[in-house]
């Protein structure tokens, strides 16, 4: 690949290669069709003040936490370290929001941490914001998510999640740098790309974290968003993945099968991998 | 970090009623058990088992709804438009058998009597014995005009299983004037008062047009199911039928989005509502499929393009073709028929153009669904 080429289009979404499987939209059903993506990602103008202050409110030790200063100066810098990339400021087109993933006593197996930290932290968090709302988790599979979950290889996870009981991490996360691609072509592409070494494929601690600091990034009145896969980690069956969504002005954590027919996976209009900068602090 | 999720494995997120309904299959229909326990346990390799919708008997119908997606299928409409009722072939006795016999092996369990008014159909006990209610779950949609204690048990005795009602409004002239039938509404309390009785499995359909949602109305409609524990199941009016010009009754995300607050307060669902430890979403035929009079099955109830026959084709080979469409089988969270403006404009005006053409519905798959493509 040519190191100058332009990897991400108009809407920040990063370009397919040959390989790649993605949804093809067909113009007959979209007479109007623009670039705009019907999967919105709901990003007002962003306020790092009242992102730092919904971590604080829930109850997350401040020492646990970055310094609202180094937050502020960390996503700049971050933001910075894109902008002055020419492969890579397209990603700026497409929405991006900032996250702290705080320093935590994080269990050494994914599946048990996610389950016993990261969705207990959202559902706290999404209940104060809308106390009518629900936050569920369902995991199809009949089993709960312990040793069962691992870093897909190459997403630059395992960097992200490497030291989180001595540091936090903040970071901004693109949701749709991957809109419209199956599963397997988000880490497939991702492998492909030319990257410096903190920007991963996204997960479920990064997603979770960015849904703590935004947490109405998917619930709108007006339009449907994306599902948010966590395609930086992997389940052991292969046919199942992980994945953020709403349902109306709830928030929902799917262990979901993936699998279109007996022999087809999903290639979905509306799914969507990310990827996500990062910087421990 | 402290905090705590509900985290439901799916077999613990299905609703006690969903338990409630497995458990009394085991003894009663044990064949239907086996289906759902197989269907549990190959869901995630991308099986379906969607409930069959048999719209019967040249969708006759003693009503004349202001809302009704089915008048262009009925004898007395194509007798005003063509002078002929429809010429095509009708599916017999033995089709059904047939189609039950596939279903089965499929592994589908759910079969809904639909029309028109289902009941007025003289030959109804015989397809009921045709579509084999050992096998299957046999679910009668009623506009409940007859639908006293008698017939109740009739169905009951039959081998039926449920009956779905449909109310229209909690308001009795309101519901009157929408189903143009004077006295429906208490008949519709007499027939949910005789299910009740005879112990057959019970919901209500009503239909919501845009802003109903914020009603009073719907909210005492509510309340009422809630108190008389039925469930409520709620279809968006779509923009086709006799509805096909009324784009203001369509609802937006915002009726959608209130419906889904209130799913977690009254027994209230929607044709999207997470059942059967699958999330909410768009069902088109992995969810439900229809078939009409002739065999042609239409993915969703108020869809008018078919995808495939079940008398020429067998009934795997139409839905592998469904789930294989662009717009059909992949992962979608919204209606396409009742929200997706850009769907309602391809398929009305597929429909349009077909009916220059044709006046027989639905249309046919080579000149519908096929055009959207196949998922590669």
């Amino acid at each position: 690949m040519n190191s100058l080429e332009v990897l991400f289009d108009k809407r920040g979404r990063c370009k397919p290669s040959k390989r790649s499987r993605v949804f093809e939209r067909l113009s007959i059903f979209n007479e109007n069709f623009s670039n705009d993506y019907y999967y919105k990602i709901n990003v007002k103008e962003i306020e790092l003040k009242e992102i730092y202050k919904r971590y604080v409110d829930n109850g997350i030790e401040v020492s646990n936490l970055p310094s609202l200063e180094i937050f502020q100066n960390t996503t700049e810098a971050l933001l910075q370290e894109i902008e002055s990339n020419p492969i890579l400021d397209g990603m700026l087109n497409g929405p991006h929001v900032p996250f702290i993933i705080p320093s935590y006593d994080a269990k050494s197996d994914i599946g048990d941490d996610i389950e016993s930290n990261i969705l207990p932290m959202l559902s706290k968090s999404f209940h104060k914001y809308d106390s009518k709302a629900h936050f569920k988790s369902v995991f199809q599979g009949h089993s709960h998510l312990n040793d069962k979950i691992h870093y897909n290889e190459n997403s630059g996870q395992d960097r992200l999640l490497a030291n989180l009981s001595n540091q936090a991490v903040v970071g901004w996360y693109f949701p749709q740098a991957f809109q419209e691609y199956d599963y397997a072509s988000q880490v497939e592409r991702y492998s492909e790309l030319p990257l410096p070494k903190n920007i991963c494929l996204s997960g479920v601690h990064d997603i979770a974290a960015s849904l703590i600091g935004t947490p109405d990034m998917l619930i709108s009145e007006d339009f449907y968003s994306p599902i948010l896969c966590s395609s930086g980690l992997k389940h052991q069956d292969e046919r199942l993945v992980l994945m953020f969504k709403s349902y109306g002005p709830h928030l929902e954590f799917w262990c979901l099968s993936q699998m279109l027919t007996p022999n087809i996976t999903q290639v979905s209009e509306q799914w969507s991998g990310g990827l996500t900068i990062f910087q421990s602090v | 970090m402290s905090g705590s999720a509900e985290i439901l494995a799916d077999h613990e997120s299905l609703t006690d009623e969903e338990k409630r309904k497995r458990k009394d299959q085991s003894k009663v229909r044990p064949r239907v058990h086996q289906k759902i326990r197989d269907y549990f346990d190959n869901m995630i390799d991308g099986r379906i088992s969607p409930i069959l919708r048999l719209k019967i008997n040249r969708s006759l119908c003693n009503f004349h709804c202001a809302h009704c997606c089915e008048e262009p299928y009925m004898s007395r409409d194509l007798k005003k438009k063509t002078g002929a009722i429809d010429p095509r072939e009708q599916m017999t006795l033995e089709d059904y058998k047939e189609l039950s016999r596939q279903a089965d092996e499929y592994g589908i369990f759910r079969f809904v009597l639909t029309g028109g008014e289902p009941l007025l159909d003289k030959n109804l006990d015989k397809l009921i014995e045709a579509l084999d209610p050992k096998k299957h779950l046999i679910i009668l949609d009623t506009n409940g005009w007859t639908f006293d204690e008698e017939k109740a048990k009739w169905f009951e005795s039959l081998g039926g299983y449920k009956v779905q009602i449909s109310l229209d409004s909690f308001n009795e002239e309101e519901h009157d004037e929408f189903r143009s039938k004077k006295g429906s509404y208490q008949r519709v309390i007499r027939a949910l008062n005789a299910a009740k009785k005879i112990g057959l499995e019970l919901l209500i359909s009503t239909c919501i047009i845009r802003d109903r949602v914020f009603t009073k109305e719907f909210e005492q409609l509510c309340d009422f199911c809630k108190v008389n524990d039925i469930p409520l199941y709620v279809t968006l009016a779509k923009p086709v039928g006799t509805a096909r010009e009324q784009d203001d009754w369509v609802c937006v995300k915002k009726d959608v989005d209130a419906l889904k607050y209130l799913e977690d307060t009254y027994n209230v669902f929607t044709h999207m509502s997470p059942s059967y430890g699958q999330p909410g979403k768009c069902i088109t035929v992995k969810g439900i499929n229809t078939i009409n009079h002739d065999g042609e099955m239409i993915p969703c109830p108020y869809m008018d393009l078919s995808i495939g026959n079940v008398v020429k084709d067998s009934l795997s080979k139409v839905l592998e073709r469904g789930m294989l469409n662009k717009w059909l089988g992949p992962y979608r969270d919204e209606c396409i028929i009742g929200e997706h403006f850009g769907f309602i404009n391809f398929h009305n005006q597929t429909v349009k153009n077909h009916l220059k053409e044709s006046p027989y519905l639905p249309v046919p798959y080579e000149k519908g669904f096929k055009l959207a493509g196949k998922v590669k």
